[in-house]
């Protein structure tokens, strides 16, 4: 049951009718077993790994509060954080086949073990640090690990920010559950209009790119950069909004990403969630063992905290490298930012309108060779691309249009086109938000729907980010 | 009070614009489509398939399964080797998992064998539901009622009346009705060149629904004393090597069913990519007649899978 399923939706507006008639003090009762029904869904054991990080995270926590001895406590922060990565990665790597004597996980899906397990070792890390204190209700803690529109594939949420807006119940409010709705609709536009549409050219490249080279394999990086935002972004609508119904606030994930400046802004609005765990949990510590070597120490604490997070998307080369490659975007920019505003004096370019937008390009064309990495199939396939870009030959591309039909292309590019018309023009992006919250709004919800209906493809199912 | 008043409102409203929404798409739908009984698209070829079940005798091996077998089974081979009557009802896997249990389930009688042989896109995607293909054949048989196998997620997975209006009305072989011979088999591309494949990654998903399917398909199998077989479809190596992980998911799922299995390794039915005709599931002459010969064998090592009373009255092997 993936959030663009039917059968979600009908889940969804149940579970948002039995919430609103439920006593409040019962409330976290019914999302909990509404979440547990949920994740057994997508694979019957999975509540029970649930289950397991919910039980040591919550014992562990609880068992700190009640000791003095700093031994007991740092055993039992410990034991854990390392019950909890250990479990992961049995699990993780376990079903990808990649531990010796594993073979009986290899039938395992695992979808949303790492999302959650990153969320209970931070409630783990600030109890230790003393920035959070341990949650003593077991349902409201177990449901805010659980909690169902987060479950998936995030945001990762910490526990000053979910634990209490589950303790105080909420009175219905008709605007919120309003606004929530059109966040659901809007993420699944993304994702079935938008990312799937994309997705079928990226996937028709990738899965044989021995056929093509040149401007066919651009094409494709630029257009699994559009697949992977919209596929991603329009999962946090779906999830931030379907959130919303019960109202919970859940954190941003995505801020316009692709307008970024530099690498380092590009993290500041990519997977904000997990970008902001990595920085406080792997970089912060790193950095401050190695604050004595000055720049290098910052450098390499990026490097190694990139390549943590490309090895959590997988144990492949692939993602090693994608991590790496970002990790080292990073790293070079701790050494050039103090030249950077020197040179653009020097140039004389540093209050040219022109400058962002170059900044802004070049940062993409970044992101999008990162990208070749995470999306080929192989290392050498990802290699190819990279040799076989130049020239832009156009003759397989051609073949292409011809396999998907030129009317799916007229429509993705409208589409995409239209999107980029309201990143470029604010005035009119508030004109579609007056037309989704004006008189004839419900005609506007009515197209909305019926575009979804006609245009999405609904047969691609899975989510990019669940597999991780 | 207030709170379930302006909830009951909410829940109204969304209902309302539900039924128009969906009542409009469906229409649309319906208005896109074909509804010409002579049609020579390959979905219409469905018509005939369900023909020659009804008026081939009992006992007899029903094959079940997607293009994988229309293009890779010779049963006019396998009829011979085995001694019984072969009919074989792969097709076209947009007609989905739930279609072919059911179409089958209701010609199949005391004393036939069913060879299940699901795509693997069939046990962890939507396209259990089917899509495309029921819808076409709902508008050439003007059976609406077959849409009941796509359900509401096999409906919308039909990709839409632009999907219809962007159909040709012109159909080239292997892709057309009278493509297929008397058992069943796709034969109009034995002839034909192989072309580029492109092969791909299957979605990590899992759908459950597909395995509580067998299993209730299944169960009324015993009931009525019909066999139901399992055996993996043939798939081109690259493909294989690059889902294993997956392919080796949905296997075990599939082997959990407690359905007897031809093989309890997919790794049987991978063959060389050179053996393809145009997808990775599409096999040429050569693979075709490899795929028979291994799943002739198959069932040739185990004859207590196809002895029943039934049969040794006919006098096969």
């Amino acid at each position: 049951m993936t959030f663009s399923s039917p059968y979600f939706w009908l889940f969804l507006i149940s579970t948002l009718a039995l919430h609103h008639l439920t006593p409040e003090r019962w409330r976290w009762l019914l999302l909990l077993g509404a979440s547990y029904l949920f994740y057994w869904w997508q694979a019957p054991y999975l509540p029970l790994v649930l289950a397991a990080i919910t039980a040591i995270s919550y014992l562990c926590g609880i068992g700190m509060l009640n000791t003095d001895s700093g031994f007991r406590r740092g055993s039992l922060f410990w034991g854990g954080v390392s019950s909890c990565i250990l479990l992961l990665a049995l699990l993780k790597y376990g079903s990808a086949g990649l531990l010796p004597g594993t073979s009986a996980l290899q039938t395992m899906v695992t979808i949303g073990v790492s999302y959650y397990t990153f969320q209970a070792l931070s409630y783990l890390i600030d109890i230790r640090l003393g920035l959070l204190p341990p949650e003593q209700h077991l349902g409201y803690y177990a449901l805010s690990l659980a909690f169902f529109p987060k479950l998936l594939q995030g945001p990762i949420e910490r526990g000053n920010d979910l634990l209490p807006q589950l303790r105080t119940g909420k009175p219905f409010d008709y605007l919120a559950v309003r606004s929530g709705l059109l966040l659901v609709a809007w993420g699944l536009f993304q994702k079935v209009v938008i990312a799937d549409r994309l997705g079928m050219y990226v996937d028709t490249v990738y899965n044989n790119l021995h056929a093509y080279q040149g401007l066919p394999l651009l094409v494709a990086t630029y257009g699994y950069a559009g697949q992977i935002y919209f596929d991603f972004a329009g999962y946090t609508s779906m999830a931030i909004g379907s959130a919303r119904l019960f109202g919970i606030n859940l954190t941003a994930n995505f801020n316009q990403p692709y307008l970024a400046t530099s690498i380092a802004d590009f993290w500041r609005r990519w997977h904000i969630s997990f970008s902001r765990w990595i920085l406080d949990y792997i970089f912060k510590p790193l950095q401050l063992g190695w604050r004595d070597w000055g720049a290098t120490g910052t450098a390499l604490a990026l490097l190694i905290t990139f390549v943590v997070s490309g090895l959590w998307h997988g144990a492949s080369w692939n993602f090693v490298i994608w991590g790496m490659l970002h990790g080292i975007y990073m790293a070079c920019s701790v050494w050039y930012r103090p030249w950077q505003k020197k040179l653009h004096n020097w140039l004389g370019v540093s209050k040219k309108p022109l400058l962002k937008l170059w900044q802004i390009g070049i940062t993409f064309q970044l992101v999008c060779l990162a990208w070749v990495f995470f999306r080929a199939n192989s290392l050498d396939d990802a290699l190819y691309v990279l040799q076989h870009l130049w020239p832009l030959q156009t003759e397989p591309l051609q073949g292409l249009l011809m396999i998907k039909g030129d009317r799916e292309l007229y429509i993705t590019t409208l589409l995409l086109g239209g999107l980029m018309t309201t990143v470029l023009f604010p005035s009119l992006k508030h004109g579609i938000h007056t037309l989704f919250t004006g008189r004839w709004r419900w005609a506007a919800y009515y197209l909305l729907v019926l575009i979804i209906l006609v245009c999405g493809i609904f047969h691609q199912g899975a989510f990019l980010y669940g597999r991780f | 009070m207030a709170a379930s008043k302006g909830l009951g409102s909410l829940l109204l409203r969304l209902l309302l614009l539900s039924v128009l929404a969906g009542g409009s798409y469906l229409l649309l739908l319906y208005a896109c489509l074909d509804r010409n009984p002579a049609s020579n698209n390959y979905n219409a070829a469905q018509i005939d398939k369900q023909e020659l079940l009804a008026k081939t005798p009992t006992p007899r091996l029903i094959v079940i399964g997607g293009s994988n077998l229309a293009f890779g089974l010779d049963s006019q081979r396998l009829e011979q080797a085995l001694g019984v009557h072969v009919v074989n009802l792969g097709h076209q896997a947009s007609l989905g998992l739930r279609y072919m249990m059911g179409s089958v389930r209701r010609l199949a009688k005391p004393g036939d064998w069913v060879l299940l042989v699901p795509e693997y896109e069939h046990l962890g995607q939507d396209i259990f539901y089917g899509g495309s293909a029921v819808i076409d054949l709902a508008g050439y048989t003007g059976n609406l009622a077959l849409l009941r196998y796509n359900g509401p997620v096999g409906l919308l997975a039909a990709n839409t009346a632009i999907r219809y209006y962007q159909q040709p009305f012109t159909y080239y072989p292997p892709y057309t009705r009278d493509s297929f011979n008397r058992y069943g088999d796709n034969i109009a591309h034995l002839g034909l060149p192989p072309s580029r494949i492109a092969s791909y990654t299957i979605s990590p998903a899992v759908n459950p629904a597909p395995i509580r399917a067998i299993k209730a398909f299944s169960n009324e199998c015993s009931r009525r004393g019909i066999r139901l077989l399992i055996s993996y479809p043939a798939t081109m190596r690259s493909f294989y090597e690059s889902n294993r992980t997956i392919i080796a998911k949905l296997s075990g799922n599939l082997q959990n069913t407690g359905v007897t299995m031809l093989d309890s390794n997919p790794e049987s039915f991978v063959f060389d990519d050179r053996y393809f005709f145009d997808t990775v599931y599409h096999l040429t002459a050569e693979g075709r007649a490899l795929r028979t010969e291994r799943l002739t064998r198959l069932l040739q090592q185990r004859p207590e899978l196809l002895q029943t009373d039934e049969h040794r009255k006919v006098g096969a092997p």
